[in-house]
């Protein structure tokens, strides 16, 4: 039998902020361990506090499983600089409150609804049955935001590896919108240029585009797209040994070293980020074998989403969309989508009720250039990006 | 006032799935979790590790260091509960399950490029205490089964269909039907047409009006978003917020997926009426909301040891007369939407957006073409003032989330008619 051990320590401390006040504090350590094995090819996984209980369920459940594998990874992490803080293991209750006072003192004329300040530290080892033993320490700060101001409002995110978060900045961004947004108004249905900003951009692009370029969705017929097929313009880059990127590492949740795949060159598809098994399959091991949680397997997902965009284009005349809702929704294989506008503008005035729909695989043909700063947003890396004649309903 | 309370969770599931004729990830998880809170000064301080009770209170109180102006209703609780089921799923042999996916694959691989398949179980152990005395436990069960079918025609599209329930496995027993939707639906569905789009008449099937009820009404008559002045409905207690035919329940006592015995907070679950006949009756709340609203706890919620959140659990909107001809009648030009991928709505403006598995073009009264990868958004309250509602009550199961925890839930509804904002690409 061969077995594969991932083991995940997560140490937490977090704020609830309710109606402008801090509500709660809130710490857990908490332990996992995950267990794969391959039985006579057979690949059984279970999960459990218990080391123990999780390596005898993985071998029960195994008899049953026609998931094949003949081997897992050993292999020598990559070098992945800014995944750690040492100061994060240092936060306490004194800091959190501090940097609520500086949240609270960004926000002039609004009210914050809602807010949850975060501090994580996590390790993960993974062992195998092949002689693999590797570690990694990081650590994840995050402020999630809800602002309102006289029946509007506006959702804003800033996530860093350290403890420094931009809170000032991404609180009066969030007060600016919900402001816009309490005085929106309609606008007519018909074509726009439309600017998405970050965050749109990732919510957009995660559920209707990365899910074509998983190397599993590709093998399993649930992906459009083809090495060597032209889509638009656009160079796309997972690369999860982006310094101080939100989603780099030096392995992926399997021990495949970490590195850097274009997935579009320019508009054609080059490669498809993959897990141990799928690159296997496909002749590509991209070392993109994440776990959702420690209790799932892991299977293909985007790192770092690099978007690299040499064109620049500006807001002018463009509707301006800073967030969406419902991106889920999202047909991931058609790459369909018609998403409700959550926080919009358009020649400086909020926007309400518009409905923004297409394809995605034809707006990234219609992308006109980038727009402001590059930053991270989840996994998604980018500027704002502007897109030409987007059907718009209202 | 100091209190504490402490709650022990531990959870097993199965789950199976097979994808294009293999079974894939068959996976189990246990989990074991403890989670202490601790009420003082009006601030709350939360601990969630595998440690004794002693230690962990310690660890809780030494996070609820500052001063606010949290309270909690007094209330002492006490019962035990254990779900009696026909056929305990846990006694149901691994290879019977394995067996009913591969036979519901079956049925549809005839008409799809790729399948899955999933099936799972979950057994959730409960127990809870807190300084005014209560002591609760209960075990639940949960099964279910998905289809998914990824088709080509036209189009690449995918149909799924569900069935979750709280109960044993003999709620699986009628399972086949469910893949018999899909092999019946999928193969019209991948040479579908657009959808028409701008502000038209709609019919919603009884899934996709669920998700209505529970994504555009429900998440904002959750009292801590009225707390917190994100939700349309805040101050409208007594007031008439929809039309005279809505009455909208809801009820964690009744077996559907968000069945619950007891909330996190140990309280009894029972039905509460939010809208009775257009008239908001009540928000939804935890201890400290009831507290500070003056309202009833008993839908406190956490994912795991999570805090407990103010949540949903079998939501839905309570039949009248229309019978479905009428509706379609009534409607005369419009679409007929039906399933659900899910939606979003945002409490504080009442805007939600959905989107539906697929529809038909309705002229003059009648049903016409399939469309396809269509989506509805609106303003609640606006749907809400003009809607006609069917006789055909249907529950449908999901997870619903908030503040990064899931819960299981279950959304009811008839068919409705009503006017909203319908796009496609």
């Amino acid at each position: 039998m061969d077995w594969e051990i991932y083991k995940i320590e997560n140490r937490e401390l977090s704020a609830e902020i309710e109606s402008g006040r801090i509500k709660l504090i809130k710490s857990l350590v908490t332990e996992g361990f995950a267990a794969r094995v391959i039985l006579n090819g057979r690949v059984g996984f279970a999960s459990s506090t218990s080391e123990k209980e999780a390596l005898e369920l993985a071998q029960k459940i195994a008899r049953i499983s026609e998931d094949k594998l003949e081997d897992f990874p050993v292999e020598k992490p990559t070098k992945v600089d800014g995944i750690y803080f040492k100061e994060v293991e240092e936060v306490n209750s004194d800091f959190i409150k501090d940097q609520f006072e500086i949240l609270i003192s960004s926000i002039e004329r609004s009210k914050v609804a809602s807010a949850i300040l975060s501090y994580e530290v996590t390790s993960v080892s993974i062992k195998n049955s092949y002689g693999l033993d590797c570690h990694e320490r990081s650590t994840y700060s995050s402020m999630l935001l809800e602002v309102v101001h006289n029946g509007g409002s506006a959702y804003q995110i800033c996530e860093g590896r350290s403890s420094k978060l931009n809170i000032e900045e991404t609180a009066k961004k969030a007060e600016r919108l919900a402001i816009i947004s309490s005085k929106s108004k309609k606008i007519e249905s018909g074509l726009y240029d439309v600017v998405l900003m970050p965050l749109a951009v990732h919510q957009l692009f995660f559920y209707s585009l990365y899910p074509s370029f998983s190397a599993e969705n590709v093998s399993k017929g649930r992906s459009q797209l083809a090495k060597g097929k032209k889509i638009g313009e656009l160079t796309l880059v997972d690369d999860p040994t982006l310094p101080n990127g939100l989603m780099s590492c030096s392995f992926d949740d399997e021990g495949v070293a970490s590195k850097r795949t274009i997935l579009l060159d320019r508009g054609i598809v080059k490669s498809f980020y993959s897990d141990w098994k799928y690159g296997k399959i496909l002749g590509e091991i991209t070392g993109n074998g994440f776990r959702e949680e420690c209790s799932m397997p892991p299977s293909p997902s985007p790192s770092n989403v690099l978007f690299d965009v040499r064109t620049k284009s500006d807001l002018d005349g463009a509707l301006v969309i800073h967030s969406l809702i419902g991106a889920h929704t999202s047909n991931p294989i058609s790459g369909e989508f018609s998403l409700e506008c959550l926080n919009a503008e358009f020649n400086g005035d909020g926007i309400k009720g518009a409905m923004i729909y297409g394809n995605i695989f034809g707006l990234v043909k219609n992308l006109e250039g980038s727009v402001g700063e590059v930053e991270q947003v989840e996994n998604t890396v980018t500027a704002g990006l502007r897109f030409r004649r987007v059907r718009v309903v209202s | 006032m100091e209190f504490f309370d402490i709650r022990k969770i531990q959870t097993r599931t199965l789950s199976i799935q097979i994808e294009n004729g293999a079974i894939e990830k068959p996976r189990y998880e246990c989990s074991s979790i403890k989670s202490f809170r601790v009420l003082k000064n009006g601030f709350w301080g939360l601990f969630q590790g595998n440690v004794g009770e002693k230690e962990g209170l310690e660890m809780a109180k030494r996070n609820a260091i500052f001063r606010s102006d949290s309270d909690v209703i007094e209330l002492r609780s006490e019962g035990s509960y254990v779900m009696k089921v026909k056929e305990n799923p846990l006694d149901v042999p691994i290879e019977e399950k394995a067996s009913l996916i591969r036979d519901l694959e079956d049925v549809i691989k005839d008409v799809c490029v790729s399948t899955k398949v999933t099936y799972f179980d979950n057994v959730r152990e409960f127990h809870y205490k807190d300084s005014f005395g209560s002591d609760v436990n209960y075990t639940v069960y949960r099964v279910g089964i998905s289809v998914i079918g990824v088709g080509k025609g036209r189009t690449l599209q995918f149909y799924s269909q569900r069935l979750m329930r709280a109960g044993g496995f003999e709620v699986l027993r009628d399972a086949t039907k469910v893949a018999e939707e899909v092999k019946k639906i999928l193969p019209k569905l991948v040479d579908a047409k657009s959808p028409p789009s701008g502000k038209i008449n709609v019919i919603m099937d009884q899934r996709l009006a669920g998700v209505f009820v529970h994504e555009a009404f429900g998440h904002a008559v959750e009292a801590d978003h009225v707390i917190q002045g994100s939700s349309v409905l805040s101050d409208r207690i007594g007031e008439a917020v929809a039309s005279k035919e809505v009455t909208i329940v809801d009820d964690p006592s009744i077996h559907q997926f968000g069945f619950c015995p007891f909330d996190d907070e140990g309280v009894k679950t029972r039905e509460r009426v939010i809208v009775d006949q257009g008239i908001l009756k009540s928000f939804l709340h935890t201890r400290e909301t009831a507290k500070k609203l003056k309202g009833e706890p008993g839908n406190a919620r956490a994912q795991g040891g999570e805090f407990p959140i103010v949540r949903m659990s079998n939501t839905y909107l309570k039949p009248r007369d229309y019978k479905f001809d009428e509706l379609l009648e009534a409607c005369k030009s419009g679409v007929y939407l039906i399933g659900s991928r899910g939606g979003e709505t945002n409490p504080a403006t009442g805007f939600f957006h959905f989107n539906a598995q697929f529809g038909y073009k309705i002229s003059n009264g009648e049903i016409s073409e399939m469309i396809r990868d269509v989506s509805l958004s609106g303003n609640t309250l606006d749907v809400l003032r003009e809607i006609k509602i069917g006789e055909d009550l249907k529950f449908d199961p999901g997870f619903c989330g908030k503040s990064s925890q899931h819960v299981p839930v279950s959304d009811g509804a008839p068919h409705v008619l009503c006017r909203a904002i319908v796009g496609g690409a």
